[in-house]
């Protein structure tokens, strides 16, 4: 028991991303090669205080909890100012469900907002700075897993990316597993504003490494990204982290900010590059008796074409 | 007989789950045969719509997880319409029996088809409240058979799973997805003349989707990259149908993903489903909401999760 709770302690801190690059479709026509990536983000860790309520873009699982960045420098908005927030689509989906919840998390609401700002690391808030072009100051823990998809350039190649962002928790690991296998690149994020963020990547490296279970584990691509950048109380430099990186075997290193869009696209490009190249060196050393030819110069697109 | 059907888990699912049978329109003949697992007392069910050359067990395996996991979930398969609006007619009625309020449709290839029409067809009721489509299509014209659709009734049996066959996959394909194939071969064994054929014709008499009518409804389109029954070009035609659609992608899967990549399927029908949790038209049951939503399961959980 207490070791799943640490596990979800350890998922809160930061990001996994397992990008999973696919076979795709070759055809006759168009795009030479699409690919799929996975991406995987721990979890969040508000869930494991009971607290849960939350939401995602489609509305209305949600009662939006209030957040505001960081230590409380800003002032948290009230409910009813992030409600004048939302847009108002958003919020005609969600009103309904908002109103039964929100005597329970208006219980909840001081200690999440301490809490908060300890622990997230923003792997949501990358994402939809990525994909969406959005930042938002309000707080939505992840519930259970969710993904976005992209397309992206590579080498001249379209990849459609699939970023996979998961929370961590006990209930969804069932879940998890699922997609954790077949990744093509792990992103694991911190907040270089919170050390114990960053000391715990080593953990969050091998708990993915287990439930992943890569073919060839020592060279599995990984991508760091130390988020949080235009906070002014940074507690881990550029270097440490640069030399944690380095010993363990180069993984590439990014600082960002999800909500200035520092740094973002060229952390994904990285991201979506070293997936490819995984997927590439897959293609090489596919033993098995192999399923589908994932490489379009072994098997010309006869079967793919449409036989309706 | 393929690994599925000796599966201990599809003997499960046959022996945990019953088969109704319902007739809507007094007609004897057109009998919809059900599977319903899960909590009843949940008004807006996710129904699953078989492709043209199978039954509703199909889905065993999405329907076994999801009900576990406190879904209610429903697979069918649908008796023997020769047109569009008979069918739409008859499924309505059949959801009025069941006293559903609305629906989450799951339909793979012709049933993703038929599901878009009803939801095109009741969009003023709203009774499809979203919809997730699996290697389905949005345009009859792409089989390019509707000049000889009018005649399927009287093609016999053996030619009209010929046709079906001829889109399966053959040449080296993994276990799981052979597996599948296996399955769903034995399932077109079992479907007869009359069934195949007003399936085929619905599945190919000239008619489109009217994409724009189904605006409001959140789809999410499983699409499988290495699958070979639909062509790049018809899959775009559907992306551009449904362009705010969640695509989830598999790398492989051939055509039955549902069979043969069973968990990464229910998963992204578990993350489509999340975004109803908590309103009226949710398909879990409100204590496995409230579990989800929360790990602990404090007094305040338990109090409100009526």
């Amino acid at each position: 028991m207490s070791i799943l709770n640490t596990t979800k302690l350890m998922i809160s801190r930061k990001i996994f991303a397992g990008v999973r690059i696919s076979p795709a479709l070759f055809t006759d026509q168009g795009k030479s090669l699409s690919t799929s990536a996975y991406f995987l983000a721990g979890s969040q860790w508000r869930l494991e205080h009971g607290l849960g309520k939350c939401g995602n873009e489609y509305g209305p699982l949600t009662s939006i909890p209030d957040w505001s960045y960081a230590d409380g420098r800003a002032a948290p908005l009230s409910y009813s100012k992030t409600r004048r927030l939302k847009d108002k689509e958003e919020l005609a989906k969600s009103i309904k469900k908002q109103i039964t919840q929100m005597d329970l998390a208006k219980e909840y609401h001081k200690q999440e907002i301490m809490d908060l700002s300890k622990k997230r690391v923003g792997k949501t808030s990358l994402m939809n700075q990525y994909v969406n072009k959005r930042f938002t100051n309000q707080y939505k823990a992840t519930i259970g897993a969710d993904f976005l998809t992209k397309e992206v350039m590579v080498d001249d190649r379209l990849v459609t990316m699939q970023i996979w962002d998961t929370a961590g928790q006990e209930r969804f690991q069932s879940l998890g597993v699922a997609f954790y296998r077949g990744a093509d690149c792990c992103v694991l994020v911190y907040d270089v504003t919170q050390t114990n963020t960053f000391k715990a990547l080593d953990e969050w490296r091998d708990e993915f490494l287990i439930q992943a279970s890569p073919r060839d584990s020592e060279n599995f691509p990984f991508v760091v990204i130390g988020n949080k950048i235009d906070l002014d109380n940074r507690s881990v430099s550029t270097k440490r982290a640069q030399n944690w990186c380095h010993s363990k075997g180069d993984v590439p290193y990014f600082e960002t900010s999800a909500k200035e869009a520092l740094n973002v696209e060229q952390a994904f490009q990285a991201v979506a590059k070293n997936a490819l190249a995984q997927e590439n060196e897959m293609d090489v050393m596919n033993e098995f008796p192999a399923p589908i030819t994932l490489n379009p110069t072994n098997q010309p697109s006869k079967d793919n074409s449409c036989s309706c | 007989m393929g690994d599925f059907v000796k599966s201990r888990e599809y003997d499960s699912f046959r022996s945990s789950i019953p088969q109704k049978k319902i007739v809507v329109d007094g007609d004897e003949d057109r009998t919809w045969v059900i599977y319903d697992a899960g909590p009843r007392n949940i008004r807006c069910p996710l129904v699953f719509l078989p492709p043209a050359s199978g039954r509703a067990t199909v889905f065993y395996k999405q329907l076994l997880t999801l009900s576990a996991a406190g879904y209610r979930v429903i697979a069918l398969d649908y008796p023997v319409y020769w047109n569009m609006k008979q069918w739409n007619e008859g499924f309505c009625k059949l959801i009025d029996y069941l006293r559903l309020d609305k629906i989450h449709i799951f339909g793979a290839s012709l049933g993703g088809y038929l599901g878009q029409k009803f939801a095109e067809s009741t969009y003023l009721a709203q009774r499809v409240q979203s919809l997730i489509l699996c290697n389905s299509f949005s345009d009859t014209s792409i089989f390019q058979q509707s000049n000889s659709a009018p005649a399927y009734w009287m093609l016999p049996g053996v030619i009209l799973k010929k046709m079906i066959m001829g889109n399966f996959e053959r040449g080296r394909v993994d276990k799981g997805i052979a597996a599948s194939v296996d399955f769903m071969v034995d399932s077109l064994d079992s479907l007869g003349q009359q069934e195949l054929a007003s399936r085929l014709t619905l599945n190919c008499m000239n008619s489109y989707v009217e994409a724009h009518k189904l605006g409001d409804i959140p789809v999410t389109i499983i699409d499988v990259l290495d699958t070979s029954a639909l062509s790049v070009s018809v899959k775009d035609d559907m992306f551009k149908c449904y362009p705010s659609a969640r695509r989830a992608h598999l790398k492989n899967g051939g055509n039955f993903p549902y069979l043969s990549r069973a968990e990464e399927v229910n998963v992204y029908i578990q993350i489509h489903l999340k975004n109803f949790w908590g309103s009226k038209e949710s398909a879990l049951s409100g204590d496995r909401e409230m579990e989800m939503l929360s790990t602990k399961s404090t007094e305040s959980d338990d109090s409100t999760s009526n």
